[in-house]
């Protein structure tokens, strides 16, 4: 699989000891560089496991060293784990011999003969950047020297310690770890270091639970409308087995020679594809290339290449408005053969554009989709509107969107109330220009809010982390389209219970009962009134 | 070719293997833990030189006619129509009030999955508070139809309760109501719901993270193990799902519900204590049954003490030697669920589902002695948020004043209705000179909802939300990383590179995370020529530039602002600038 090892012109994700993340593309014969925690060379990564912990070698080597697993849980548990294994538990408990025997044995250090002191530390500011600058051990002797030279050393708690210690580990070990660029990676990537509203703030747990409520797996036909940059659509293309793909070396050379070359006639491909509909002339999926795929500049053999189609929203709404499905003019073959070579290139090549445009807008058009995933900054009453009718009976709808109200809004265009007048008032009545339209073929609208909570495990310090990030909270409208049945139906069942037949006038949320008699019979009083009432 | 396995390990008191260790209440079985390992090899591996062919393999739409393999399960491709099958259809009756429910063609009883459907089914009609709907009304309209009740039939129930309304009077009177259910296609999250909760079940927003963090994709193997009621196998499996199903190969031990819904091919279900037992599976390997790797890249421990199944999940032959011993391990010689040796193998994922916050330290104690990096724990907080409309009448609102302005203004009426009562003569009860306050405020606060877009949106949360699931722990198994291994890359790159260990630095594509964020080429060069002439110009840029300076360092700095330097390339690298342009 793709995962196994770092093949050449990928990109993956470097994580830095400080937790921040680099995504590089592995080319080779280069030196990728990392700031001041140094640079190698590209080939000292080439065909290398993923997953795997990397010391940078001191500048006259260039190269890395593979960092096994115990050293690095090690210096992240920063020596914690022997306390643990003692049983103390907290390190800054301290087991009190037998002689005092009034608090159980344990007594707290506190850090009450610490005084904070700048001075402390006896490396100067310069001396640490010659340090670095001379470095040896990957950073590690600096961490040492800097340890030894910290007066206040033995005044520190044994956790205290520890805490410093990370903090300079983090801070001065020239380390990587080396993961693959997955969707899940991208989208933490993107979210913390990158412009995050491009990517609407989805955070991994809510696309997950789109995926899962959208039920989207292998072998279906999905509708997406995506304002993510192709997030999204990288998301579903990962379960539907679209994203893996190796880039050969003759593909990465010859793309010249394909785009001048007649498009093979691939056939499209009629299930597990991704229809991607989007407001501009040409859709946004630049993260794609993140999985070597370049919409502006396809590689044929990728997978999404046949398994992804686009239109705009012009050509599925209305399509005869759009120039690009106007039928290109009919070059009789006599002429044909007398126009100029580049002339007729250009003939067939926009006949075939014209024949893959249409034949995408049909499809779209005639519906039958197994799901439907939007994450977009457009209002999603319209987008609705437009799209659910073009989904199969008993697919699944899910709106992503940044901030409550929107879904909030939407999810109330469902509302039984709505589908009530819409069945009794009929649609002359109740449609709005910039309403969902049919409210009755949603079933079951349904608002989910979802958070990951990380944690801090480490031998006796476990806690949830601090600080999280804020922003968007995100949240997810789900429904399902349903087919329902021509003529009037009643949600009558016979789970009123006498109660409610009882105080039939009183009746909170049956409309009709609101306009029946009560005009007759006069209560005393108005405080009664409002009793009866409640 | 290898084959691909989703395997489970699956739980499930309805398989009859387990009932000799059912409890008398025949409720959950807790230990040990029955896996069933379902073989469902897709005949493709993920052979990644061949994954540009993997598109046009098995085409669900296409397939299914000229092969003699049964449809797909419900689960994974809808039919076009509701058909009489095994495999559940959801009926949906109202918000959160689901039953599942199969229909068979020969009119016997329908079979379903606990005995809440069983009440409402019977005799092939599907008795629900909304009325009668016969089967035969439901098997054949396509999924996702609205369905309205038939008339009322002369079966037992509606029988007695004809009896029960004609004692009430008046009742009868009302013409019968038509009440109306849809029937949708089984999905992982409606079967979740609709399930009886026998053992905690993994919801939807652990069991979506999970398979997300997990990178299950079509074609991966899943171990699985502590099924419970199985709503993670069933979001597994639709994750793992790569068209292909298998069915030479059918394990005895099947149980009824995985087969029922026609997952079969996809999902091996053992049953084993795998604390002790480990993760192997029974394999023909010719003539003879061999213990073999699954051969797994994600593992799913939903156990109450994960850190014993633990020690079997390795890659070495031999458990490691520095096993804790307070486990109290025999060391057995099993190679765990990834690969064996002599192929590249990939990196495995764990995730482990525990409640309590002292198995996660256990837990995560064991990983890291075991070499599993990467250790992250997480919980999921999930809400549903209800919406509706304050009724202007209603309670909600509170049926009294709204206002101060309101409340002063009825205090008033009040005082004056007091008033008039008090001068009316009892006797004389025809005069009514003042309007009734009741009238006047009705007129005046004119609170009658007018239509559905009336009133406030408001939110709240679900009635009862769950506040802690589970801790999930997150974990890498990297894959071993041998000297020979090591020599064996060095000498790929040797051959397919041009060994240049000293590079300068290349600009475009520096590691500094500063590649282009909207839709920005990268300028690659296009023919070998030109890559060459880049690269002569580059090194002599380079040589010009480093020269008498030590190796390439880069000023790291913090992430630029994208959005002011975004046009010019090459703004950010400072001094790499001259690279950049050739």
């Amino acid at each position: 699989m793709s995962e196994e090892r770092i093949h050449p012109y990928t990109h993956l994700l470097l994580r830095l000891p400080s937790g921040a993340p680099r995504v590089v593309r592995l080319v080779p014969d280069v030196t990728i560089s990392l700031g001041k925690f140094g640079s190698f060379p590209s080939n000292a990564l080439l065909y290398r496991p993923y997953n795997l912990t990397f010391d940078i070698l001191d500048p006259p080597a260039a190269g890395l060293r593979l960092v096994s697993a115990e050293e690095v849980t090690r210096d992240i548990l920063g020596g914690g784990e022997d306390a643990e294994a003692e049983g103390t538990g907290h390190y800054d408990l301290e087991i009190v011999g037998a002689d005092s025997e009034e608090d159980g044995g344990e007594m707290m250090r506190t850090n009450k003969e610490t005084i904070d002191d700048p001075l402390s530390q006896k490396l100067s500011w310069v001396e640490i950047e010659q340090l670095k600058k001379q470095g040896t051990g990957s950073g590690r002797d600096l961490i040492q020297r800097l340890l030894e030279s910290h007066t206040a050393i033995h005044q520190k708690t044994p956790f205290a310690l520890q805490k410093y210690t990370l903090r300079k580990t983090r801070k001065f070990l020239r380390r990587f770890t080396v993961l693959p660029l997955t969707v899940a990676s991208l989208a933490s990537y993107l979210l913390d270091t990158k412009e995050p509203i491009k990517i609407l703030e989805m955070r991994n747990e809510t696309i997950a639970v789109m995926l899962s409520l959208a039920n989207v797996h292998y072998g279906g036909r999905y509708l997406v409308i995506d304002e993510s940059g192709g997030l999204l659509v990288s998301a579903i293309a990962e379960r539907l087995g679209l994203l893996e793909h190796m880039p050969s070396e003759s593909e990465l050379f010859k793309e010249e020679d394909n785009a001048r070359k007649p498009c093979p006639d691939t056939p499209l491909p009629s299930a597990n594809t991704i229809t991607l509909i989007h407001p501009n002339e040409q859709p946004n999926l630049s993260l794609l290339k993140y999985f070597s795929y370049d919409t502006n500049n396809p590689t044929t053999s990728h997978p999404l290449h046949t398994h992804l189609r686009t239109l705009n929203w012009l050509q599925l709404v209305e399509p005869n408005d759009d120039s690009s499905l106007e039928k290109p003019n009919e070059i009789p073959a006599e002429t044909l053969v007398t126009l100029k070579g580049g002339k007729r290139a250009a003939y067939w090549r926009k006949h075939r554009r014209w024949e893959k445009t249409s034949r995408i807008v049909a499809e779209a058009q005639k519906g039958g989709f197994d799901g439907l995933l939007i994450a977009a900054f457009m209002d999603l009453k319209g987008i609705l509107r437009h799209t659910v009718p073009l989904l199969k009976g008993s697919a699944q709808i899910v709106a992503y969107s940044q901030s409550r109200e929107s879904v909030i809004e939407l999810a109330d265009c469902y509302s039984a109330t709505r589908k009530a007048e819409w069945i009794n008032e009929g649609k002359e009545v109740a449609d709005d220009e910039y309403g969902v339209g049919d409210p009755t073929i949603v079933l079951a609208p349904t608002i989910h809010e979802t958070r990951v909570r990380k944690w801090q495990v480490l031998p006796g310090r476990t806690h949830p982390v601090m600080t999280a990030r804020g922003g968007a909270e995100g949240v997810v409208f789900t429904g399902t389209r349903v087919l329902p049945v021509e003529g009037k139906v009643e949600a009558r069942g016979r789970f009123r219970g006498q109660k409610r037949r009882r105080d039939d006038g009183g009746d909170s949320d049956d409309e009709e009962a609101g306009a029946g008699g009560r005009g007759g019979a006069m209560p005393t009083s108005p405080c009664k009134r409002v009793k009866m009432e409640v | 070719m290898e084959p691909v396995f989703v395997k489970s390990l699956y739980h499930s008191p309805s398989l009859k293997i387990l009932s000799r260790l059912d409890p008398p209440n025949n409720q959950q079985i807790f230990f040990p833990f029955p896996i069933t390992f379902t073989s469902t090899p897709g005949s493709g591996t993920f052979d990644p030189y061949n994954k540009a062919k993997m598109p046009e393999t098995p085409d669900p739409d296409t397939t299914p006619a000229s092969n003699p393999l049964p449809p797909p399960s419900a689960f994974l491709h809808t039919p076009e129509s509701i058909p009489y099958s095994s495999s559940p259809s959801i009926i949906h009756l109202k918000r959160d009030l689901l039953v599942p429910l199969s229909f068979q063609s020969n009119g016997a009883q329908a079979e379903t999955h606990d005995a809440r459907a069983a009440a409402y089914s019977s005799k092939g009609v599907l008795n629900t508070r909304f009325g009668d709907f016969p089967h035969s009304s439901i098997v054949g309209i396509p999924y996702g139809s609205q369905v309205r009740a038939a008339p009322r039939t002369n079966n037992e129930q509606n029988r007695k309760r004809k009896r029960m309304e004609d004692a009430d009077e008046g009742e009868t009177a009302e013409p019968v109501s038509t009440g109306f259910i849809h029937v949708l296609a089984p999905t992982a999250e409606l079967w979740t719901a609709s399930l009886p909760h026998r053992t905690q079940v993994v919801y939807m927003p652990d069991s979506s993270f999970i398979l997300h963090r997990l990178q299950v994709r079509p074609g991966s193997v899943l171990i699985e193990a502590g099924a419970g009621s199985g709503s993670f196998t069933h979001a597994g499996v639709r994750a793992a799902y790569n068209g292909f199903e298998f069915h030479k190969e059918r394990v005895q031990k099947l149980t009824d519900e995985i087969e029922r819904h026609g997952l079969d091919g996809l999902v091996e279900i053992v049953h084993r204590d795998v604390c002790k037992d480990g993760f192997l599976v029974k394999r023909m390997v010719g003539e003879e049954e061999e213990d073999i790797s699954p051969e797994a890249t994600a593992v799913f421990l939903d156990l109450p003490a994960p850190w014993l199944a633990l020690p079997h999940l390795t890659r070495r032959a031999r458990p490691t030697p520095s096993l804790p011993t307070s486990t109290g391990l025999t060391p057995s010689p099993s190679p765990g669920p990834t690969t064996s040796v002599g192929k590249i193998g990939e990196a495995v994922r764990i995730c482990t589902f525990s409640p309590c916050i002292e198995q996660v330290t256990r837990t995560v104690n064991v990983l890291r002695k075991l070499g599993w990096v990467d250790v992250e724990m997480v919980e999921i907080q999930h809400r549903r948020i209800e919406v509706r409309r304050l009724n202007p009448k209603g309670y909600e609102d509170g049926a009294g004043p709204r206002t101060v302005g309101e409340a002063v203004q009825r205090l008033k009426w009040i005082g004056e209705y007091r008033e008039h009562k008090r001068k009316k003569n009892p006797a004389d009860s025809t005069i009514t000179t003042q309007q009734n306050p009741t009238e006047a405020w009705k007129t005046q606060n004119s609170r009658e909802k007018k239509g559905a877009k009336d009133g406030k949106i408001v939110t709240r949360i679900e009635p009862e939300i769950k506040s802690h699931t589970s801790y999930l722990v997150f974990a890498v198994l990297p894959r071993e990383w041998t000297v020979e291994d090591e020599a064996a890359a060095q000498a790929l790159v040797k051959q397919t590179t041009k060994s240049v260990v000293n590079a300068p630095v290349d600009g475009n594509l520096k590691g500094n995370g500063k590649l282009k964020w909207k839709g920005e080429t990268e300028e690659r060069p296009i023919s070998k020529r030109q890559i060459k002439k880049a690269e002569r110009e580059k090194r002599k840029a380079a040589e010009r530039r480093l020269k008498g300076e030590e190796a390439v360092e880069d000023k790291s700095g913090p992430p630029a602002n994208e959005g002011e330097g975004e046009d010019v390339p090459g703004t950010e690298c400072g001094n790499d600038e001259t690279e950049v342009a050739g």
